[in-house]
């Protein structure tokens, strides 16, 4: 292809300067508090530790799409993610097949509490040929897109989409014999991140992540691409947090003490 | 020298370079893996479920851009690995997964741990096969790996009887395969590539949208050099990502359901769309009828089926993305 370069390049400069308008006006955004911790967080501190390095196979769901916005990455084959058929539980056997392909590779698996235990009996595939993959759990006790549709589309009636706090993911480590970490408080994220990352064998992070934070921008189902929800409907941030009925997550099944 | 057929299956699969199977055993299956383990160049991974084995061979494919190898054994050993077929169906990750069936004389006769692998699989594989002689295994493994690493990957499922994994034949190993009506366009018309490029060198309000072809057709390097040239900003589907460093100050990041504001903003006002290895998925287009409302589209894709199957396109390019992109 040929054409000059400068005179391209005046083309596109208005097109270019519109789309970054577009960008400044409303950018990736949300709040990190020191009560609570927020899943983007997690995965903005995980994708600074680890940059361009890392393979990261992904599950399905909230975490998934944060994953998508936040972590930039910049190889093909690098990111192992199930799109069309959007398989809860591919995450963690993806991440276990590109570490045996690649031994001496990071390899980080971002999951949840709900897609991982669709898969977690192959724990032992990691514990026993000790490969070092970091399993990061953002444990927000719900199936997270399921709750944000509930309380944007059903007034927060949580049918099914509360899982508690079980199993304790820790003491589920141990039980494999590998290492687990767990994070309750935004303090906690970075060095419990940076201890995971930094152990030569198979880790698995548990990270407390809130269960009400949704996942923005978002078109809603049959909508257009100029028609996305940036932020909760006021009606949903003024019911407090979650949706107008809501039950409380602690109140779910198989609750820990925390 | 005559070999069994679990014998020629195992040097079939070093034939083929494999260096990892992710499976698990059963009755059906046993005179492979009998063989299998006494390999010392091929690392058999036991799963604790057929469908970790799936998405391990998934994980592997995907990382490796080799096709990912799965055995597992007949009835739940095969319906367990449904998930990960369709999850590589979908997603066009090359797969080949062996599942022992029932000998042949108790096939149709609800056997133990009988189901027809190849009835349920149809659906949810790019192509599958019963081997009934073993004199045909290794030609039909041959074409396996094959059908599943070229054109658009996806899974292939040759199951296997147990009476075949057992009766002898002598092995050759087939050094090509000529498959009747399966032949994928890699080159792409070039009348179609020179009125491409004399469209994008019109528009204004151009865009790039990258799917998961791209990442399987390794045109990363192509991408970024027609994006620099050309100017034109790039946003990648949920498979495309990678394909286009998320850093770069032309990447728009991810398209779609949760993609970015400006990202979307941007599909709303294109005015040429050039669609490179993507599939214009319900998550990614939204509303079909209000999607990208002003572009015209240029969609290149190994594919032929995935052309204007959801949406139109002014300029269709049937090819390999990546050596549409160098033409």
């Amino acid at each position: 292809m040929d054409g000059n370069p400068a005179q391209i390049k005046a083309l596109r400069a208005p097109w270019i300067k519109q789309i970054d308008e577009w960008k400044k006006a409303h950018p990736l955004k949300y709040k990190q508090d020191d009560k609570t911790i927020k899943p983007q967080f997690v995965i903005e501190k995980l994708y600074e530790f680890t940059k361009h390095n890392a393979i990261v196979a992904t599950d399905v769901g909230q975490h998934q799409m944060f994953a998508a916005q936040y972590f930039k990455g910049s190889k093909p084959r690098t990111w192992l993610t199930s799109g069309g058929l959007g398989t809860m539980g591919f995450g963690f056997p993806a991440a276990i097949g590109a570490q045996i392909a690649f031994p001496d590779r990071l390899v980080v698996c971002i999951t949840s509490e709900g897609s991982f235990q669709m898969n977690l009996q192959e724990l032992v595939v990691a514990a026993e040929r000790k490969l070092p993959v970091k399993i990061v759990v953002l444990n927000n006790g719900v199936h997270g897109m399921v709750r944000q549709w509930q309380d944007l589309f059903y007034e927060g009636r949580y049918s099914a989409s509360i899982l508690g706090k079980m199993p304790d993911y820790v003491k589920l480590a141990d039980a494999y014999g590998i290492v687990g970490l767990r994070a309750l408080k935004p303090r906690e994220v970075e060095s419990v991140l940076k201890q995971g990352l930094k152990h030569k064998g198979p880790v698995l992070m548990d990270i407390h992540t809130d269960p009400y934070e949704n996942c923005y921008p978002m078109i809603p189902a049959g909508g257009a691409h100029h028609q996305m929800m940036l932020e909760d409907p006021p009606e949903l941030k003024l019911s407090k947090k979650g949706g107008a009925r809501k039950r409380k997550v602690d109140e779910g099944e198989g609750v820990l003490p925390a | 020298m005559k070999m069994t057929g679990a014998e020629i299956f195992c040097e079939s699969l070093r034939c083929e370079g494999v260096k990892t199977v992710f499976g698990l055993p059963g009755g059906v299956v046993l005179k492979i893996f009998d063989v299998l383990c006494q390999l010392k160049d091929i690392d058999l991974v036991l799963t604790r479920h057929e469908q970790g084995a799936a998405h391990m061979a998934e994980g592997y494919a995907k990382a490796t851009g080799k096709a990912g190898v799965v055995l597992v054994t007949s009835g739940p050993g095969m319906t367990n690995i449904v998930t990960g077929l369709a999850d590589a169906y979908m997603d066009s990750v090359p797969l080949v997964a062996f599942t022992g069936q029932v000998s042949t004389d108790l096939i149709g006769n609800d056997a133990f741990q009988e189901a027809d692998n190849v009835g349920i699989s149809r659906p949810c594989t790019k192509h599958n096969v019963l081997v009934k002689d073993v004199n045909e295994l290794a030609q039909t493994i041959k074409e396996a790996f094959y059908i599943a690493t070229s054109g658009r990957p996806g899974p292939v499922l040759v199951d296997i009887p147990k009476d075949v994994s057992i009766a002898k034949a002598e092995f050759k190993y087939p050094d090509k395969v000529n498959l009747r009506g399966y032949n994928p366009t890699v080159n792409g018309n070039k009348n179609q590539v020179k009125q491409a490029a004399e469209e994008i060198m019109k528009a204004k309000k151009p865009m790039i949208y990258v799917g998961g072809g791209a990442v399987f057709a390794d045109a990363a390097d192509d991408i970024r050099e027609l994006a620099e040239i050309t100017q034109i900003p790039v946003t990648m589907t949920l498979m495309g990502l990678g394909s286009f460093p998320g850093t770069h100050p032309l990447s728009l990041g991810m398209l779609g359901m949760h993609g970015g504001y400006w990202t979307n903003m941007a599909m709303h006002h294109a005015d040429l769309l050039i669609a490179v290895g993507a599939r214009f998925d319900d998550r990614v287009t939204g509303k079909l009828s209000e999607f990208c409302p002003e572009a015209r589209v240029i969609h290149i894709d190994i594919d032929p089926t995935s052309i204007k199957k959801t949406f139109h396109a002014h300029i269709p390019i049937v090819g390999d993305v990546k050596a549409v992109l160098r033409d």
